[in-house]
């Protein structure tokens, strides 16, 4: 084994990783070179020092109560739901969004079919189910109505996001005759 | 060090994913390394919040193929990395100033809990990728194979990231702190 082929395996060396006749190897090359000894040596010597300060410097974090508490309360309030279901709403959870936006045109197409069929036509050929009579008076009364979808992700009651939402405008349009 | 906080929890064959218990055994040690990973306290907390609520989601998924922690450690990675997407990281650069103008620095090194506080610092300065491989490699102390394995590269990617992120940190760390320079902890410590 050469300088080279023992920095390539310097880290598998470390780990003791490498095959046993490649780690002899990288032993008996060990005890020839020095710039390897060298470079191995600084590599413990720095994995010690990260090691060592990266512990100092989180040593003060730790579970508070009151976090254990938030870990511990959240999941006994909604039980785990079984793993088919769960799999189901994953599958769902990623076709809802095109969902949604399917849904609210679905909506609005309907609203606009429901809308145009209603509506009272002035010059239709069509005889008039109420007989033209002059006392006859027809009132239409147009009560526009606003529709919201929204897909929201909630947990335990509580809302904690908005997935989609989609708003439509419709018409209900109520007919009244008055002699 | 870690290791027997980690198999604490493990039993071949009977793993106990009770929450209490992951808590106790695993809890401070993610916060930890949440903590290095994303580098702020409250996000940590979150993280290892939500990270306990996954495994938990997802227990029928754990096979009991690696120790409980590398398991929950793998979720707490996933998670930070959307974390770390959604939302631009803060960095204190503010408060390193603030130390370093306000530390002398020494010949022969500065105090422990100063290196200590800028390394970590420093860390949130490398990039993702970096500072993952630093985290895994110096701090969860994982064998190359391993860090591959979870990060989903190879080994000699890991070793290349390694390099260069020991190099990062060398370049952003103060001349004292910087580990194999004349001055530097390395060849102090073999002098």
């Amino acid at each position: 084994m050469n300088c080279q082929e023992f920095n390539e395996r310097l880290y598998e060396h470390l780990d003791e990783a490498l095959p046993t006749n490649v780690q002899a190897a990288a032993r008996e090359h060990l005890q020839l070179c020095e710039d390897c000894r060298r470079a191995l040596e600084r590599e413990k010597v720095m994995a010690q020092f990260l090691d060592s300060s990266l512990n100092l410097a989180t040593a003060r974090l730790s579970i508070s109560p009151e976090l254990r508490r938030r870990i511990v309360e959240t999941p006994r309030v909604r039980p785990m739901a079984p793993r088919i279901w769960s799999l189901i709403w994953q599958w769902f959870a990623l076709k809802s969004i095109r969902f949604a936006g399917a849904a609210a045109a679905l909506l609005v197409a309907i609203l606009l079919f429901v809308g145009l069929h209603n509506h009272p036509h002035p010059a239709a050929k069509s005889p008039s189910p109420v007989a033209p009579n002059n006392n006859l008076e027809i009132c239409v009364i147009d009560v526009p109505f606003y529709t919201e979808t929204h897909l929201l992700q909630q947990q335990d009651g509580h809302v904690l996001d908005t997935i989609s939402s989609s708003a439509a405008v419709g018409h209900a349009l109520l007919f009244e005759s008055t002699q | 060090m870690a290791d027997g906080q980690r198999d604490s929890a493990d039993s071949e064959g009977a793993v106990s994913l009770d929450l209490e218990e992951l808590l106790s055994a695993h809890g401070d040690r993610l916060l930890r390394s949440a903590y290095l990973l994303c580098g702020d306290e409250t996000e940590a907390q979150d993280l290892v919040q939500e990270t306990f609520l996954q495994a938990l989601k997802s227990r029928h998924r754990f096979r009991g193929d690696s120790v409980v922690y590398t398991w929950l450690h793998g979720i707490l990675r996933n998670l930070s990395h959307r974390h770390l997407r959604k939302q631009k990281r803060l960095v204190f650069e503010e408060e390193l100033v603030l130390r370093q103008a306000s530390h002398p620095a020494s010949a022969n090194g500065a105090d422990q809990g100063f290196c200590a506080a800028t390394l970590a610092q420093a860390l949130q300065k490398v990039s993702r990728e970096h500072r993952e491989v630093i985290v895994l490699r110096y701090y969860e102390d994982l064998k190359i194979h391993e860090i591959a394995r979870q990060t989903g590269v190879s080994n000699g990617t890991v070793k290349s990231r390694l390099f260069y992120a020991v190099r990062a940190l060398q370049q952003i760390l103060p001349q004292e702190m910087n580990l194999f320079v004349p001055e530097g902890t390395y060849n102090q410590s073999t002098q």
